[in-house]
């Protein structure tokens, strides 16, 4: 009976996750990439996905702006707005304070002319590149270069510019600034864990001064949770650092941005 | 005397149990509320923005001359309507969710027409204040219906945690009520009607 109701407990936030989870738009990748190719026809060679994919690292390391491209065949359903502001904030492009994530996608899925374009702006970009910068972006070195064909051309020369808008709004300084603000609430959150800690080793102790009663069980039990949140929290904020691409910082996405057809 | 000892022993540990529930129930239902509110604030400004940004748009369009006069008057007398509806943070009824979408609606919609009349009107088009305009029409839309997605889903996990059971008896005794939603039918994404024009 108890091992049914066990069952029960573990099964059941497992199904109601399979439901919550969105169908539309992808899951992040693993390893995470800036340059994610869905997209089944050609489109850019290995080497040129690997020179787009270097400079946006080295983007998103010197400066914490984050650009990911995304080529797809199918919306499944979704306007090209709705599939990368979902997408984006799914994925959390951009770092979590500084919403300052861009995503450049493209669906290939229909015929000329009817091929979808649209580059969403995090929240925290939309005073640097308004909806109208990207539309003059588009306008003059998206569109033009993706109607010859010319996919490495289109992709390198917008991302130029919108990396060159974008460090406008945020550098790393102001990034170094918001990224301390993060580390100290960490710090608060140790020591009162600790403490907290502190007082359940002290029941422990004072419990087990006296003969057993078979209560013990509990204490370990609640102490070893805390230990996993210890030492969960031990690694906070080492992830996103270790050199190369540390992933998504996961910004927010609020539907600015511009897009079109080709 | 042992019994009824071990009576009120029981008594406090089930109080007790009670008063951790009930706060830990109180804690979690505020905390979506908060989740709410905050969402509910991110919808009014992009409301408010896109008030803001049609007044430009009018003063371009009233200096086109010859612009059909009745498309530009509904969409005024729709905007000034959509002003007066402001919603208290504290008062997201699903009635008082309804007005406020309806008024919003309204002025939406005729926008939107005005927009599709504007089209037939090269003059106007070839003023790039009135081009900036569109393409900015168009982002605003987008991130009215992301809000009001976003408000939508947080509205819906702070109902179901107030109207399940027993956190609905909780509910009842801190004064939490259900909140609004946005109905997805009337958005502004649905085509215009022609009629009216």
């Amino acid at each position: 009976m108890n091992k049914l109701l066990l069952f029960f407990f573990l099964i059941c936030p497992a199904i109601s996750q399979l439901f919550a989870a969105e169908l539309e738009v992808p899951d992040r990748p693993h390893p995470q990439r800036m340059v994610n190719i869905f997209s089944r026809q050609p489109f850019l060679n290995a080497r040129e996905i690997s020179v787009l994919e270097q400079k946006l690292v080295a983007f998103s390391d010197s400066t914490s702006n984050q650009i990911a491209i995304v080529v797809v065949d199918d919306l499944n359903g979704l306007t090209a707005n709705e599939y990368a502001t979902e997408l984006g904030q799914k994925w959390g492009v951009g770092q979590k304070k500084l919403d300052n994530g861009i995503i450049i996608l493209l669906s290939l899925g229909g015929g000329e002319g009817n091929r979808d374009y649209y580059i969403a702006v995090g929240y925290g970009l939309e005073g640097a590149i308004p909806d109208l910068a990207v539309k003059r972006v588009q306008e003059s070195e998206l569109l033009p270069y993706l109607k010859s064909g010319n996919y490495y051309e289109a992709l390198d020369r917008t991302t130029n510019v919108l990396m060159a808008l974008a460090k406008g709004e945020i550098d790393s300084k102001e990034y170094a600034k918001k990224s301390n603000e993060d580390e100290d609430a960490g710090i608060v959150l140790l020591i009162f864990f600790g403490i907290i800690a502190f007082f359940i080793w002290l029941a422990i102790k004072n419990k087990n001064q006296r003969p057993p009663r078979g209560g013990s069980g509990w204490g370990s039990f609640i102490g070893s949770g805390l230990g996993a949140i210890l030492g969960s929290g031990g690694g906070y904020g080492s992830s996103g650092s270790s050199g190369g691409f540390g992933g998504f910082g996961g910004g927010s996405f609020g539907g600015g941005g511009a897009g079109g057809k080709w | 005397m042992g019994n009824l000892l071990k009576g009120k022993a029981v008594w406090i540990a089930v109080i007790a149990i009670l008063g951790i529930y009930g706060c830990s129930s109180y804690n979690s239902m505020a905390k979506s509320e908060q989740s709410v509110k905050r969402q509910w604030a991110q919808v009014e400004e992009t409301y408010q923005s896109r008030m803001d940004k049609t007044k430009n748009l009018l003063a371009i369009v009233e200096k086109a001359a010859n612009f059909e006069k009745g498309t530009l008057k509904e969409v005024i007398e729709a905007r000034a309507k959509a002003t007066s509806v402001q919603l208290n943070v504290d008062e997201l009824t699903p009635e008082n969710i309804e007005k406020f979408q309806q008024a919003q609606d309204q002025f939406g919609q005729s926008l939107g027409r005005l927009m599709a009349v504007a089209e037939n009107y090269p003059e106007l088009k070839s003023v790039d204040a009135f081009r900036d305009f569109q393409t900015q029409y168009e982002g605003m839309e987008n991130r009215i219906s992301t809000e009001r997605k976003r408000y939508n889903i947080e509205v819906e996990t702070f109902n179901r945690s107030i109207v399940t059971f027993p956190r609905s008896l909780m509910a009842k005794l801190f004064g939490f009520s259900e909140k609004g939603y946005f109905k997805a039918a009337t958005g502004a994404d649905q085509a215009p009607d022609i009629k009216g024009m």
